[in-house]
């Protein structure tokens, strides 16, 4: 019964500290130490309401390919996405995997365990709980970067898979993303 | 042990596993700085202008700071590998470099602390479980400046049977005015039942204490003058035993025989004219708590009916649960007659741990020049705090005082007052406690001041205690203590060094 309750504090703390959800697929969601030796784009999600040049508004979503001071590139459905960079335009990235479920793991068993301390548990069981559900979501948000305005775009060039720029060679349309072995798609209108 | 290891391992296995959750660590170089970044070490992209990377792991710039050498990976712009192994690329191909380290998280760190301190308590347990969260009702009273622990009540009634009345002397209460606060906590995995508290203001004659005998009969002494010498086994103990300070005298156990005697001689130069007191401050070392504890983890699961039947079968019983400690016995002391004979002139010393208890043995006619005492009691047991000698006064009618006021958390508890008023008692559990509020006659500051106390107690059984479950040693205990108290000595040696430090650190309490 300490147990379950136990497990519902935690659940319930983690909940409170506000774990993020990282939306990124498999391909774009690599752990810290393997997206440190990749060269893809992050992951990001755009409010597309007002800075999409052409289409629906909205959000949309595909790996970053470059931020430039006018627009913002994004790999979506395998095309090449230009954005406006009005002054409402917002996105979310997430670098890579944060794999914070270990520490909540940790933390539950940590917990549970807690309960062998007898009545130290008063101390510990708590610490468990504030201590495992801050990290858990304090990790979980690690990985995320956020662009809430135009200006807040730059903190986001580093996370493109370009952050020279978009190249200005370059054929828009061969573009492919992570892990895609068809043949290149066109460029968005 | 197995325990143990089992914990140590988890905890190792938690951190191992906890290791590989990092963060990543991004940032750009410019060209022109890629000569001074290399200290800083990590992985090294080198994005071209025409969108190709390098990706390198072990990686160095020239002396000239225009070609950045390394092994790893060359990528088209669609990541397409092109070569791998040792690479060059040169400096002024680089449209941007940039640095990437995964470090561990952060809160790897705070649940490692966590771990840590997790782990300690349980192995600190397992390893000493009879030392953890000792206790029994205890008594804060102010000493003029804060409230000071004062008095632990009747701690030797572990069980309904052996429930009693206890009178503990307030010797350092200074209360400010009329109204006294006794702050009563449980701070330990105890269940207690607490019938009355009650305060005895006893009329202090002038230069004198009031003193409880260990009869609990109030008498007059003073002025009160230390030992002039104090010697025991190891050495002189005067300093120790000539104020009562807090520096305490005690001795060690003996390590084949728990019940080995020990003398403590003292001497005053000047005997007091007419009938003397011996005033003694003293309090156990957690041998006794260690052995009822070992008591109760031999009765295991079956420690209930143990217990249940001091009451079922009353006397037999409660003999045997008094012989253990009958053999350990209190101080005794010993005074040496007009004619040169050692006189035994009393007992005192009370169960219990926590608190010093003070109290006066009334001596024989020792006529005149110096007085010889001696304390004869079990090594190891006891903590002598101040011996004193004194004129013995008359006998003393304390005013007895019942609880005017009860607050539990701040609050006003009508149900506790009552309860305690009428004597039917309160029972309180782990982390409670009550300020307890009585007045006191006008002339407060001329009262010695007593707790009267009266309940029993029911200790918590420990799951780490179940592991020792052995109803033959529990009833060699009972029935044989002095082969008991040899058969444990070896155990309850390897602990003593360190069971103060691990019973102080477990005391309980809700905040």
């Amino acid at each position: 019964m300490r147990a379950t309750r136990a497990g519902r504090g935690f659940a319930a703390l983690v909940l409170l500290a506000g774990c993020a959800t990282n939306p990124a697929p498999n391909a774009y969601a690599p752990p810290a130490d393997v997206a440190a030796r990749e060269a893809y784009g992050g992951w990001i999600e755009v409010d597309t309401t007002t800075g999409r040049h052409h289409g629906d508004a909205g959000t949309m979503s595909g790996e970053l390919i470059a931020v430039a001071p006018d627009s913002v590139f994004v790999l979506s459905g395998g095309a090449l996405v230009a954005l406006r960079r009005v002054r409402s335009l917002s996105g979310t990235l997430w670098a890579y995997d944060a794999n914070w479920g270990v520490l909540a793991l940790w933390g539950t068993v940590g917990a549970i365990g807690s309960i062998s301390n007898g009545y130290y548990a008063g101390l510990t069981l708590p610490l468990w709980i504030v201590a495992s559900g801050f990290a858990a979501g304090s990790q979980s948000r690690a990985p995320r970067v956020e662009a809430a305005d135009s200006a807040a775009w730059e903190d986001l060039r580093l996370y493109a898979r370009f952050p020279q720029g978009l190249p200005g060679g370059l054929d828009r349309a061969s573009l492919r993303p992570a892990g895609d072995t068809k043949a290149p798609a066109s460029v968005a209108p | 042990m197995a325990q143990r290891a089992w914990w140590l391992a988890l905890a190792a296995a938690a951190w191992a596993v906890g290791c590989s959750v990092k963060t990543l660590q991004r940032r750009a170089v410019t060209p022109a700085q890629i000569a001074g970044a290399r200290s800083e070490g990590g992985h090294l992209k080198a994005h071209l202008r025409d969108g190709g990377v390098y990706v390198l792991d072990d990686w160095r710039v020239d002396s000239t700071g225009t070609l950045v050498t390394g092994t790893g990976r060359q990528l088209d712009p669609n990541r397409a590998l092109v070569r791998t192994g040792a690479l060059s690329v040169p400096v002024s191909d680089v449209a941007l470099f940039e640095l990437d380290r995964a470090t561990t998280s952060g809160g790897v760190a705070a649940l490692g602390v966590v771990t840590g301190v997790t782990v300690a308590v349980a192995v600190v347990c397992l390893t000493n479980p009879k030392a953890c969260f000792g206790s029994c009702p205890t008594f804060y009273v102010t000493d003029g400046t804060r409230p000071v622990l004062q008095a632990e009540g009747f701690s030797a009634s572990i069980a309904p049977a052996l429930e009693a009345r206890d009178v503990d002397a307030l010797f350092r209460a200074r209360p400010a005015g009329r109204d006294l606060e006794v702050r009563m906590t449980n701070e330990a995995l105890e269940t207690h039942v607490v019938r009355y508290v009650r305060v005895l203001a006893a009329p202090r004659p002038a230069g004198m204490r009031v003193f409880a005998t260990p009869e609990d009969r109030l008498v007059a002494a003073g002025p009160m003058t230390p030992p002039d010498s104090c010697s025991a086994a190891e050495g002189d103990c005067t300093a120790a035993v000539r104020a009562f300070d807090g520096v305490e005298r005690r001795s060690w156990a003996d390590s084949a025989d728990l019940a080995a005697r020990e003398d403590v001689e003292l001497v005053f130069a000047h005997a007091p004219a007419g009938p003397a007191g011996l005033a003694v401050a003293s309090r156990q070392t957690l041998m006794t708590t260690y052995l009822i504890y070992q008591a109760l983890a031999y009765m295991g699961r079956s420690a209930v009916e143990w217990l249940a039947a001091l009451d079922r079968d009353a006397a037999p019983a409660l003999a045997a649960a008094r012989s253990m400690g009958g053999v350990l016995g209190n101080i005794e002391v010993w005074v040496r007659d007009a004619h040169g004979d050692w006189v035994l002139a009393g007992r005192t010393g009370e169960t219990g741990p926590i608190a010093t208890e003070v109290k006066l043995v009334p001596l024989p006619e020792t006529g005149p020049g110096p007085v010889h005492v001696r304390l004869h009691m079990t090594r190891g047991a006891w903590r002598l705090d101040w011996v004193a000698l004194g004129p013995l006064g008359g006998t003393v009618q304390p005013d007895t005082l019942e609880p005017v006021r009860v607050l539990r958390e701040g609050a006003a508890d009508e149900s506790a007052l009552r309860r305690l008023r009428a004597a039917t008692g309160v029972v309180t559990l782990p982390g409670d406690a009550y300020a307890l509020h009585y007045e006191l006659p006008e002339d407060f500051a001329d009262r010695e001041l007593f707790l009267d106390t009266r309940g029993y107690y029911l200790e918590w059984m420990r799951s780490e205690w179940l592991a020792e479950e052995n109803h033959a040693r529990a009833a060699q205990m009972l029935l044989d203590p002095h082969a008991a108290l040899r058969r444990m000595a070896p155990a309850f040696k390897r602990q003593e060094a360190g069971m103060d430090s691990v019973f102080w650190r477990s005391r309980y309490a809700r905040h």
